[in-house]
């Protein structure tokens, strides 16, 4: 992972977030576009994020994950290709 | 229950030595709970250990009629020391592995930690310990959710911050430790993931 500044990557996690709840890729590019002002390292690191969305529901299912989860997080991260 | 109701109360009272003490609670019940369990089902059964954890820290809870606000403490304490355990088992059994196993293993230890690949683990536990040095409040959301299995509404309530805080803070966490074990997965199989 890139370092980044703390700043940073709260502006990224703030839009991270806000994305999360746009569905049409058509809008969610719109939103991008508006929201990281042409910083396209913030705009790397939204995506980079948004793109982990299906592996993470995966590795921390609502409602706890403790001894199984390691099992999952591994073939999550190995699912990354 | 009333050595519960004890540590409830150093909780309360703020004691460092509360989740400390709630250890062998949580440990002995796991175990019982994984014996009883394992006794009821046919042997390859898939044992939920997700359930049964749950269910363990369900009971040492009590029946309910406690107030919300100690459960929710108590299943902080309950997620630090689920924490303690699994790593604590890891370490043991990833000892045991590359030689150093002159002491005795205890066959319910392997047990509950049967699902694990106990090297992941602690990896999973190193890249917790480093959010934990760049972000405590996030650090501390992971602990509540991921071993304690504690709702938002009971996160915010046992770290007095919003549930739309907890919730941001949940999901910005659960990427960030995700790419935080990330470059150890790419640097053992020469992946890169391409975004």
């Amino acid at each position: 992972m890139k370092t980044m500044s703390k700043a940073m990557r709260e502006k990224a996690e703030q839009i991270f977030v806000s994305a999360l709840e746009i569905d049409a890729k058509e809008d969610l590019k719109v939103f991008l576009d508006r929201a990281c002002q042409g910083d396209d390292r913030v705009r790397a690191e939204v995506e980079d994020m948004l793109a982990l969305r299906p592996q993470l529901e995966k590795m921390f299912p609502e409602g706890g994950v403790v001894f199984a989860l390691t099992d999952d997080f591994v073939k999550a991260s190995q699912s990354l290709e | 229950m009333s050595e519960i109701t004890l540590v409830l109360e150093a909780i309360k009272r703020g004691e460092r030595l509360a989740s400390e003490q709630l250890l062998p609670l949580v440990y002995d019940k796991l175990r019982n709970l994984a014996a009883a369990r394992m006794a009821q089902e046919n042997a390859g059964q898939t044992l939920q250990p997700t359930a049964l954890v749950h269910e363990a820290w369900l009971q040492l809870a009590g029946d309910g009629s406690r107030s919300w606000q100690n459960r929710a403490h108590f299943f902080g304490a309950a997620a630090d020391a689920m924490r303690r355990i699994l790593i604590d088992q890891a370490r043991r059994k990833s000892r045991l592995k590359h030689g150093g196993g002159q002491s005795r293993l205890d066959v319910d230890d392997l047990e509950i930690a049967a699902t694990t690949p106990d090297e992941d683990a602690l990896r999973i536990n190193e890249a917790l310990e480093k959010l934990e040095r760049e972000d405590p409040e996030q650090a501390r959301i992971v602990v509540l959710k991921f071993f304690g299995g504690l709702t938002n509404e009971e996160v915010a309530e046992n770290l007095g911050l919003s549930e739309r805080t907890v919730y941001r803070q949940w999901v910005c966490a659960k990427a960030r430790l995700f790419r935080l074990v990330r470059p150890l997965e790419e640097n053992d199989q020469g992946q890169q993931s391409p975004v």
